[in-house]
């Protein structure tokens, strides 16, 4: 009985998922005021010819769900405001996400702008995975050429020819970090270690769901300018995007939301149910015995 | 001797960081941290020297699993062939990636090669003699752009995309600029100024070549194998592989979340409240969700983490510096007593 | 078939093998973990290599970052106090004592350096993270609103400090919490962490949720019109 029971629950929680998704329902979701600070910084940062933007990516597959599309989310608002943005990462996993995200951002810009075009070396940059830990952040937040810290890009061609980063000289010229992860303490690495005398970044992170009141200690203290909280963080941030630059295209995150939407409705219906069987079945043993 | 030997080590690997942090940047014009980036780069090297562990490990208990049909050499099969999948692909995936750059580094060169001879005329110490140099510069210059422009001919079998059509329209265009600049220059008569834009045009001719360099080799085998291998198999299984907790967390929530207690209560109260002030539906039943889940999540949560945050930081340093001093070694050299 | 199309098909495979365990344990499943543990396990090895190693270290220490013009002059000397990187790397290899039975203690000077290393950075790690926290507690609490008192954020920053304090005090192990009230206070730690972990639990849902939609997306929106299309 207990095996049927985890198979049809099984069942139960693909279907809550599945059904939005074949349906393509989109409901709008829920403001994230958080996500809301980091729109509006993003929206309203000014960048100078020798300034960039830096993304990490510390996410491997197994986050990708959310992370993944936060980083979609806000790359496409900077790449929008044609802002160079350098991408690289601390973790060995996001390797391949450095390449593929920003190629779909880019074509999907493409497909919808006719005639405008995004280019890589020009709109962004893959500086690719650099082992090293907390040594890559200290040593670049201290370097006085960051080009020259990180020689090449992830195609081994030199930065120092690459025109989205060829004019940033030192980390000052970083204008914001967004930092996205869900791997338990990258954040705090970036806030321990990525700073310089005279120098502390504005950081925009992106969180899983599960890191959420993690982030949050650091939104209040003002350690973090910016937060998308996980895939709810991400389609309020889809939301406001698609106001500000209208496409027709369906929305995928704010499709996803409604999924996940579902999904949480049922986790509530099951901790009810499970809860009042739990009672039921006590009052059963006590009334027998 | 041995373990004083390795206490000594221990300390020495925390000195420049605990140095470096305390010490003013500039101690009567000695700079402490000035080879920084070397010194940073020494502690990485020792910590890459590592990756070969793994290896050796997984070669060791799938290898020989496999080499004697123990029980589960098929998958140990299955993880030995990803792995060599992988490296071959990866591997052959950056070595056609630095070919390509290199490639358009012979451009550079010749842009850096027009700097240098700028720089050292005007330094007054050319050798080879200043027209030597300049003929050198025009004649590989020259064949150089005519390479370059055949090179960027070659159009990928399934068509150009949009960015490769505007960046052969582009080089074109560039190349035509450069040649209009070779011609005006003469080895004998040219004066330095007029090296500056030809460095100029080499630079702009080298950008888009190397623009389309990378469109070339986005459309190349080894970079399509790459993507197999990275979106058919590391992606689909990694997601794959940690989804199954969905599953098991609704399970989890029909058996196991039982209310008992009042905490628990309240603690299911605000599960509740978050889960409703994150969705789209929590609307349809209040529009206040949201705001209560921000100020559940901005005050008394975030206030009960950062207490447990700064409580764990302050017990963090003092192990770190138990491990810096090695009067935390129970556990490291355990056995060795 | 595209590269393209045999991506997506073969991704859809994987993930299919992966969901047969919901099913019951398999040869099906176990292949596919197996093959992601092997893909995973190199993913480290190359890029450790292809990003630091050879560039960083091996590039200056052979010199090949230095151009030869055509006239025969480079664009820098080379340097050769590039090889003083072959010290560290050499210390590196101390790591693979392990494997010797007779010397493995070797090991562990590497390994202790390194600790050592996290050791010695930490402090600034900790100032750096710790102190705006503990700035950022100071919060008024009375808060004025153009000179009138706002109670909303007044009380929320008082429940904001009580929090902090009782939740410190339910921490505090330095020594023997005596009497009623010592427990009562504590006890309050324990119920506010509770609001916390509450909020933890609501945004693990999402969390874990948020992993499978993105596969039956996949699945749903790609794998099968890929299927279809191929077989048709």
């Amino acid at each position: 009985m207990r095996e049927l029971h985890r198979r049809w629950i099984y069942l139960l929680v693909a279907l809550a998922l599945s059904v939005p998704l074949i349906l393509r329902v989109s409901v709008p979701p829920a403001r994230m005021r958080a996500a809301d600070r980091a729109y509006d910084l993003i929206r309203d940062v000014e960048i100078a010819p020798h300034q960039i933007v830096l993304m990490a990516f510390d996410f491997g597959p197994n986050i990708k769900a959310e992370n993944g599309s936060q980083a979609e989310v806000v790359l496409e608002h900077l790449m929008r405001r044609r802002i160079p943005v350098a991408l690289f990462s601390l973790y060995v996993q996001a390797e391949p996400f450095l390449k593929s995200i920003p190629e779909k951002v880019a074509s999907r810009l493409m497909a919808e702008n006719p005639g405008e075009v995004w280019r890589y070396g020009e709109d962004w940059v893959n500086l690719g995975f650099r082992p090293g830990n907390f040594l890559v952040l200290q040593s670049l937040a201290r370097s006085e050429d960051i080009t020259a810290f990180f020689g090449k890009d992830a195609f081994a061609n030199r930065l120092a020819d690459i025109a989205a980063f060829r004019n940033a000289k030192t980390v000052k010229d970083i204008a914001l970090l967004v930092e996205i992860s869900g791997l338990q303490g990258m954040l705090e690495l970036y806030l321990r270690f990525f700073r310089a005398e005279g120098y502390v970044p504005k950081v925009v992170h992106g969180c899983t769901s599960i890191s959420i009141p993690d982030a949050y200690i650091f939104l209040d203290s003002g350690q973090l300018s910016g937060l998308l909280e996980g895939i709810a963080g991400a389609a309020w941030y889809s939301a406001r995007l698609r106001k500000e630059y209208p496409r027709q295209e369906a929305d995928e995150a704010q499709i996803l939301n409604t999924s996940l939407g579902v999904a949480h409705l049922l986790i509530i219906l099951l901790v009810i149910v499970g809860n009042v069987v739990a009672v039921r079945s006590a009052r059963r043993g006590v009334a027998q015995a | 001797m041995r373990q004083r030997l390795i206490r000594i080590v221990t300390f020495i690997g925390g000195l420049y960081f605990f140095l470096r942090f305390v010490l003013p940047g500039d101690i009567n014009g000695f700079q402490f941290a000035r080879y920084n980036h070397e010194i940073t780069n020494g502690f990485r090297a020792i910590g890459a020297l590592t990756f070969g562990l793994g290896l050796i490990n997984i070669l060791l208990v799938h290898g020989s699993r496999l080499l004697f049909r123990r029980k589960g050499w098929f998958t140990s099969a299955a993880l030995l062939f990803g792995l060599a999948f992988m490296l071959t692909v990866t591997i052959g995936e950056w070595l056609a990636s630095a070919r390509a750059a290199a490639d358009a580094d012979r451009l550079v060169m010749l842009r850096e090669f027009a700097a240098r001879i700028v720089a050292d005329e005007k330094a007054g110490d050319s050798d080879p003699p200043y027209a030597t140099r300049v003929a050198l510069l025009l004649k590989n210059a020259t064949l150089e752009v005519e390479r370059v422009d055949q090179a960027a001919r070659r159009e990928n079998p399934a068509g150009d995309s949009a960015v490769m059509r505007g960046l052969r329209t582009e080089l074109h265009a560039k190349i035509n600029g450069l040649r209009g600049g070779l011609e005006t220059i003469s080895a004998g008569t040219a004066g330095p100024e007029a090296l500056l834009p030809l460095a100029q045009q080499l630079s702009d001719v080298a950008a888009t070549y190397r623009g389309i360099l990378i469109e070339q080799h986005r459309a190349a085998v080894v970079s399509k194998l790459y993507t197999l291998l990275s979106d058919g198999l590391f992606m689909a299984l990694g997601t794959a592989m940690f989804s199954l907790l969905a599953f098991y967390i609704a399970s989890a929530a029909y058996r196991a979340f039982r209310i008992k207690s009042a905490e628990s209560a309240l603690m299911m109260t605000t599960a509740l409240i978050v889960m409703l002030g994150q969705i789209p539906f929590g609307l349809w039943l209040w529009d206040g969700f949201p705001d209560v889940r921000m100020w559940l999540l901005t005050t008394p949560s975030t206030a009960a983490r950062r207490a447990i945050e700064i409580g764990a930081a302050v017990a963090g340093l003092i192990m770190a510096f138990r491990m810096w001093f090695s009067v935390e070694t129970q556990s490291f050299s355990r056995g060795e007593r | 078939m595209s590269w393209e199309e045999a991506t997506i098909l073969l991704a859809g495979i994987a993930t299919l093998g992966i969901y047969s365990f919901l099913i019951r344990e398999n040869p099906f499943y176990r292949f596919f973990e197996h093959l992601f543990i092997g893909i995973a396990a190199g993913w480290g090895i190359v890029f450790s290599f292809k990003n630091f190693i050879w560039p960083d270290l091996m590039v200056p220490m052979l010199g090949l970052d230095i151009i030869t013009f055509p006239d025969g002059t480079t664009s820098h000397p080379y340097n050769p106090w590039t090889l003083l990187y072959l010290v560290p790397m050499a210390f590196g290899l101390l790591f693979y004592f392990v494997y010797s039975k007779r010397h493995a203690w070797v090991a562990k000077l590497a390994i202790g350096f390194l600790l050592g290393m996290a050791g010695g950075a930490e402090l600034e790690g900790f100032f750096n993270l710790i102190l705006p926290q503990i700035v950022g507690s100071f919060k008024p609490l009375v808060v004025f609103d153009e000179g009138i008192v706002d109670w909303g954020a007044s009380v929320t920053n008082w429940v904001f400090i009580l929090t902090l304090i009782l939740v410190m005090y339910y921490f505090f192990f330095t020594f023997s919490r005596r009497g009623i009230y010592a427990e009562r206070i504590a006890s309050g730690g324990r119920w506010l962490m509770m609001v916390c972990f509450g909020a933890y639990f609501g945004s693990t849902v999402m969390a874990r949720m948020a992993l499978l939609v993105e596969r039956l997306q996949f699945l749903i929106a790609q794998w099968w019109p890929t299927v279809t299309g191929v077989l048709s």
